[in-house]
């Protein structure tokens, strides 16, 4: 076992990190709040389709069913044993990951117990199984009526090709079908292993009664060295720049793409702060190019993101537009200007500062920590260096990079058109 | 002991909240004004337009920059609907200032701001900018037209529509298309200038700052002039004398079913707990009895859940379902909400929904804007227990007063959005 502390005097917080011998990697943040969270994320999410070790194939929609279905342990529903000692608790699946949560502010130790017996122990049936894909298909077309969704899938579509990237992680309502136990327990033995596993737990929490209550967990986990899963297959080398669809929508809505890999296998946590600089320089609404283009009515509301999972990199900015192409074609304008001129100096520290603040807001919240602490594990990284690594981006770093990454060719526009709109 | 709000002046009140948790201040600042849809319209429009410009800072980009600056401090403008009531709320949130690089002020200079706002919204010839009002209404209306498209919130408008036609319940600025058209600069200025100088205002602040300074701040930046109180008229209950059934369609894989109930007893003040009780056992909690149910059991959707509405005692349940399951579903719901008028409630489904109730509310108290909230709404409610005395008052609710809600809940309307797509036949898929 490892333990590591670190504290940052600049933002007033500090962690244990410990590392047992089997590679579980445990978190804990406390602070001075009533309630307390704990989140434990397994390195297995909806990308991971193929066994690098044994080429068995888990198709998108696997990582989600298992999700499900890990809240049934042999002492009973794991919802109504959080519930009983006053938790909520709730699960995520993400392309690189499946989460598993809960948040209380009575009997956290007895709750976190729970959360470890169920992530090693889960235990469902036939029938529940057979049970979970009725439930599991509503959500698939829940989400497939959401037109929003429909265009974000499209857009990755477009930057990625046909792949796991850009699949509903939830899978199809065919593949959930042919889901059976055997298949999950099979899932289980080789991605859900501790040292595939990452907790974090944040707020009111002893940190020596964390890590031995959390050793006497492992003790009794008996499974061995968790599989290595392949990076998702990206199918197509080049962004195709444009897709348009009809659909059951008011005003056409949009999602534009910005691939950013550049053939790297993965983004570090300075390039990552480059990029959310850049996008706030961009089209925050403090920008030139917000204002402007939102005066001349080529957006109604636009919002922001970028994302690093996997092999995957990429921000996007989505929205409703009367004019979605003359919108991108603004855009596309403006970056080029950007990558001849640089960025104004003044605006790239107040952008710098402003994130600084937003990431002080960030910490109050146990939930936001953990879940970044826990994504930012995932790809290697450590969320209280962000700020540092935002403050280490200096104005020639973020222009050199804008310049390589953000281009034309890498650019997509998805959009999905009003019906009434067909001619 | 009862937290008291302090009179500023005939009709504003201050509530001071001293928390040592958190790395942030809140101080938010409401008025209240009849609900009717020109008051809607307005607000509504209105709370755009000041986010475009102030005295000092005369265009969006320059009062981003502003914020920016002062370490990401936020200005966000929201209203609320409370029954026959409107509330206008700014809700500032700024950095404590001893995370500032060079030691500098962000309160002070963030609370100048909201005063800007507030007092010194950016006007030409005396009125709102006319090009920032036409801008917003394109925005307001293309927002307006967009709510068809999230079929949930599509299917639980329609549902209040039809349930409570010429109801508060029923004024929803999604009715209001043509009416924020035909807003004038002018008009939405005289507004703007009536409310900020008559209406009722309440201003609490949650952060670790003395009483003092803030009152010092609130007297040097936000000075109300007196104005009349408030008088409170609860909305009264109206009992169909029929359930009406309303079936329309929509370009949908999945159906929506909204169920309207209508509730009854004092949910606002004295049967509150009670109704957040109800809730808890019913939808609201993981291990709720729809979840349980209509969900978890007989697989019939992926969510089953309460949209409570106590102002105008009514809660909506919604769900998304396969057309073919509507009976079912709706016979599901109408056995959970009887078992719990029937008392049969385990003693574990009431030990969890309380545990649930408390636990939502004592962890509010970790965050600042929560907090800030939660102090607001008491005094709006015109309750002013501190947030561990709610808590501890909350404990104490027994199950009575959750079985006589669900034994007065009286179905009024079924709505379905029925979907037109084939899902077998959807591609996408």
């Amino acid at each position: 076992m490892q333990i590591t502390g670190k504290r940052f005097d600049n933002t007033d917080e500090k962690y244990t990190r410990v590392t047992f011998d089997n590679g579980f990697t445990c978190y804990i943040i406390p602070k001075d709040v009533v309630s307390a969270y704990a989140a434990i994320g397994v390195h297995f999410g909806s990308c991971d389709t193929v066994c690098a070790d044994t080429n068995e194939v888990f198709p998108v929609g696997t990582a989600h069913f298992l999700e499900h279905k890990m809240f049934q342990t042999r002492k009973g529903d794991a919802f109504e044993l959080f519930a009983d000692l006053g938790a909520a608790a709730n699960a995520y699946t993400a392309n690189d990951k499946t989460v598993y949560n809960f948040s209380c502010t009575e009997n956290f130790y007895e709750n976190y117990g729970i959360l470890l017996d169920m992530i090693f122990n889960a235990h469902y049936t036939k029938k529940s199984v057979e049970k979970e894909k009725g439930i599991i298909a509503q959500e698939i077309m829940m989400y497939a009526d959401n037109p929003r969704w429909r265009c974000h899938m499209n857009m990755l579509e477009l930057l990625y090709g046909k792949c796991a990237l850009s699949a509903d992680p939830c899978g199809t309502v065919e593949y959930i079908r042919a889901i059976t136990p055997e298949l999950l327990d099979r899932c289980r033995k080789i991605a859900y292993t501790p040292d595939r596993m990452v907790a974090c737990v944040c707020g009111n929490v002893d940190v020596d009664r964390i890590i031995k209550q959390t050793e006497k967990a492992l003790k009794n986990v008996k499974c061995g060295k968790g599989k290595t899963f392949l990076l998702p297959e990206i199918t197509e080398k080049t962004v195709k720049t444009r897709h348009a669809e009809y659909g059951d929508v008011a005003s056409p809505i949009f999602n534009m793409g910005i691939r950013l890999d550049g053939g790297k296998a993965r983004a570090d946590i300075k390039e990552f702060a480059a990029v959310e600089i850049i996008m706030n320089l961009l089209f925050g609404k403090s920008s030139d190019m917000y204002s402007e283009l939102y005066e001349k009515g080529l957006f109604e509301a636009i919002g922001d993101g970028c994302q690093t999972e996997r092999n995957a990199f990429y921000a996007n900015v989505s929205g409703v537009s009367m004019s979605p192409d003359a919108f991108k074609e603004s855009v596309c304008a403006k970056i080029k200007g950007y990558a001849e001129k640089g960025f104004d100096k003044t605006d790239f520290e107040r952008t710098k500062k402003a994130i600084y603040g937003d990431l002080i807001f960030s910490y109050e919240s146990p939930e936001s920590v953990a879940d970044s602490v826990i994504s930012f594990h995932m790809e290697n990284d450590d969320f209280f260096e962000y700020p540092a690594a935002v403050a280490s981006v200096d104005k020639e770093f973020a222009e050199e990079f804008f310049r390589e990454r953000f281009l034309p060719e890498n650019i997509c526009i998805s959009i999905i058109f009003p019906k009434e709109d067909v001619k | 002991m009862s937290f008291s709000p302090i009179p500023i002046n005939e009709g504003v009140k201050y509530t001071h909240v001293y928390t040592e948790r958190g790395k942030t201040d809140s101080l938010c600042v409401s008025f209240r004004i009849p609900l009717d849809e020109r008051n809607l319209a307005s607000i509504t429009l209105v709370s755009k337009i000041l986010l475009r410009g102030t005295k000092s800072f005369p265009n969006t980009l320059s009062i981003c920059r502003e914020c920016e600056d002062n370490y990401g401090a936020s200005i966000d403008i929201a209203f609320q609907k409370r029954g026959k009531e409107l509330a206008l709320v700014f809700m500032l949130s700024y950095m404590r200032n001893r995370f500032a690089f060079e030691g500098e002020d962000i309160a002070e200079r963030a609370v100048k701001l909201l005063s800007e706002f507030i007092f010194e919204p950016y006007l030409k010839d005396g009125a709102f900018d006319p090009d920032y009002t036409e801008r917003e209404k394109v925005a307001l209306c293309a927002q307006i037209a967009s709510l068809k498209s999230n079929k949930p919130a599509y299917a639980a408008y329609r549902a209040a529509q039809l349930m409570c036609a010429g109801e508060p319940a029923a004024v929803s600025i999604y009715n209001c298309a043509d009416l924020v058209r035909s807003l004038t600069p002018a008009e939405l200025t005289a507004f703007f200038e009536k409310t900020v100088k008559s209406a009722p205002v309440d201003i609490v602040y949650a952060g670790n700052a003395d009483k003092d300074r803030i009152l010092e701040l609130i007297k040097r930046h936000l000075p109300f002039e007196p104005r009349a109180g408030i008088r409170r008229s609860a909305v009264r209950r109206r009992v169909p004398k029929k359930v009406r059934a309303f079936t329309e369609e929509a370009e949908a894989s999945q159906s929506t079913l909204v169920m309207g109930f209508r509730l009854g007893g004092d949910i606002e003040r004295r049967h509150y707990n009670d109704f957040l009780l109800f809730g808890a056992i019913l939808s609201l909690s993981p291990v709720s009895k729809l979840f349980m149910n209509v969900r978890e059991k007989l697989s019939l959707c992926y969510y089953c859940s309460g949209i409570p509405d106590r102002h105008n005692k009514v809660i909506y349940i919604s769900a998304g379902i396969d057309a073919e399951n509507s009976e079912k579903v709706q016979k599901e719901i109408l056995k959970q909400i009887d078992d719990i008028a029937r008392r049969r409630i385990s003693e574990t489904e009431y030990n969890n929904a309380l545990s649930y109730c408390v636990s939502a509310l004592r962890s509010q108290s970790d965050d600042v804007s929560s907090l800030c909230s939660y102090y607001l709404s008491h005094v709006w409610r015109g309750v002013y227990r501190t947030l561990d005395e709610e808590c501890e008052k909350l404990k104490k609710t027994s199950v009575d007063g959750a079985v006589e809600i669900a034994a007065n809940a009286v179905l009024d309307t079924v709505y379905l959005l029925k979907g037109s797509i084939d899902a077998n036949n959807r591609k996408a898929l």
